[in-house]
């Protein structure tokens, strides 16, 4: 089975000790886990104030790695945002462009999102919004954030139908209001699970917009490519779609 | 290789229309299917519950186990915060009985609490151990009713304080990613409390920490089925890096100890591979 993975990324995180703390490691740990392809963004940029400058150093070191695919993490607040992104457009094969509302602080429904819509929509490029990546059970005291509400990225999706946006760490809870989103809108299952996950999760959004997203390496790639394998009950046509066929 | 899942709550309220026997069939399918040897059953856990409601769990549990005793095994659940002869009469009841190889505890009576001696006595007395509930959990997330549910939860350093009182007793604190590190070092110095994998998704690091504070001889694999699934928290021990025999001991050999566990033959599990 082929994997595409929407959402990986390289880089520190203050308040986890990752597994895989090297693109070489995480390339390693995501062959193992028999990934071909997988979209890399900064992890740094979620909390750095300017993230292409994260994001260029991984871009570079991203170019010894042919599995390794470049995705910009874009605030829109940032007065730069566009000009930054198109010049990165003209000398960087971007996978796709990555939004983390929580942490950089806006609604979905504020209008510098809308122009990001328009930008990404025009340049055929994906918008994978981040609705948390970790457990607000266990975030430390000191970094407590609200996840993105699923109805803000459905709402979104319905407005923009020319762009299309990809959830990302979505609970299995959100789904039914995700399913409410337009035919533009996909989900990953990196957040997903429960005695069957797949099966669960087709039941609450339609199959064809799920896809493969490991999250890593926040959580182990493994553990996502478990839940696309035979313990599914869904049918092999169904997981396979799944793991790469629904992009 | 077969692994034994030490945590595992059966879902009746999810399939009601299941007897126990019949749950055990479907638990066994699922086992068979997964390549799962052995599975602890845990019961109906929710705090609050009174005399009968305990009961009426332990009966299911013991009618699941013993319909399939070969691969399931059973942990009496109680709540210490009713009458202690009460809870005396439960344990003694259930763990004299071969479907029970242990006692669960969950939300309702922080470990400090006196209440758990009687808890405690018994399970050294009947050499089992006692699976506890553990979290560091954040409340600002939760609404009023979630937090009244939390308001007896205990936490790690509650675990090491009780583990510290019974030095005799074997606790395994549950939820290894929900204490996170902080919780691996509050009972890293106390030899007679293991840790279960269970607990949020399989986040990368926690596990290898584990391995290097605790050792892999004091971990056990739980999932928390049915809340929680198979693949991402089996994926947590097989996506690790470790060495076979740390993974051996984790999946299987840490449970057959702790729960005095019969061989199970081998048969093929190659989709957990």
């Amino acid at each position: 089975m082929n994997f595409t993975d929407v959402n990986a990324a390289a880089g520190f995180w203050p308040t986890q000790h990752f597994s895989f703390r090297t693109v070489e490691a995480l390339d390693a740990a995501l062959a193992r886990a028999g990934i071909a392809t997988a979209w890399v963004s900064a992890v740094e940029s979620i909390l750095y104030p300017f993230p292409e400058w994260h994001d260029h150093r991984l871009f570079e070191a991203l170019g010894n790695f042919p599995r390794l695919r470049p995705v910009r993490t874009v605030n829109p607040l940032l007065a730069n945002w566009e000009a930054s992104c198109r010049k990165d457009l003209a000398r960087t094969p971007l996978a796709a462009l990555k939004l983390f509302p929580g942490y950089h602080g806006y609604s979905l429904g504020e209008p510098a999102v809308a122009e990001l819509c328009q930008f990404a929509g025009e340049a055929g490029l994906p918008l994978l919004v981040a609705l948390r990546v970790n457990d607000e059970r266990n975030q430390p005291t000191c970094m407590q954030v609200a996840p993105v509400p699923a109805t803000e990225l459905a709402a979104l999706s319905r407005a923009h139908p020319q762009t299309r946006f990809i959830a990302l760490c979505a609970m299995g809870r959100e789904l039914p209001t995700l399913a409410e989103g337009g035919p533009n809108l996909l989900s990953d299952i990196s957040f997903l699970d429960g005695a069957d996950t797949l099966a669960r999760a087709a039941a609450a959004f339609p199959a064809e917009r799920l896809v493969f997203g490991s999250h890593a390496p926040f959580l182990i790639p493994h553990a996502a490519k478990l839940k696309v394998g035979p313990l599914s009950s869904l049918p092999e046509a169904t997981r396979q779609a799944i793991a790469c066929g629904n992009l | 290789m077969n692994p034994i899942d030490i945590h595992i709550h059966p879902d009746p309220a999810g399939r009601p229309h299941l007897s126990g026997a019949g749950m055990a069939e479907a638990m066994v399918g699922l086992m068979d299917h997964a390549g799962l040897a052995m599975c602890g059953i845990l019961g109906e856990v929710h705090p609050g519950q009174d005399a009968a409601s305990v009961r009426r769990g332990n009966d299911y549990t013991q009618a699941t186990v013993s319909a399939r005793p070969e691969r399931l095994f059973g942990l009496c659940f109680v709540n210490p915060g009713l009458e202690a002869n009460a809870v005396r009469d439960e344990l003694d009841q259930r763990l004299s009985h071969p479907a029970f190889r242990g006692i669960k505890l969950e939300l309702d009576v922080n470990c400090r609490d006196a209440r758990l001696d009687v808890v405690m006595e018994r399970a050294i007395y009947y050499s089992v151990p006692v699976l506890h509930h553990s979290w560091y959990i954040n409340l600002w997330g939760l609404g009023p009713a979630a937090r009244e549910k939390q308001a007896g939860r205990s936490e790690s350093h509650d675990i090491a304080a009780l583990a510290r009182r019974f030095p005799q007793a074997r606790i395994i604190m549950a939820h290894m990613e929900g204490s996170g590190i902080r919780g691996l070092l509050d009972i890293a110095e106390c030899p007679n409390v293991w840790v279960d994998t269970s607990g949020s998704l399989p986040f990368s690091g926690t596990l290898e920490m584990a391995l290097e504070l605790i050792g892999p001889e004091r971990i056990v694999y739980g999932s928390d089925l049915y809340g929680r699934g198979l693949e991402g928290q089996l994926g947590r021990i097989l996506g690790t890096p470790m060495p076979p025999q740390a993974r051996e001991a984790i999946l299987i050999h840490n449970a057959r100890s702790l729960f005095a566990l019969p061989e199970v033959p081998a048969f093929p599990a190659a989709l957990l591979l």
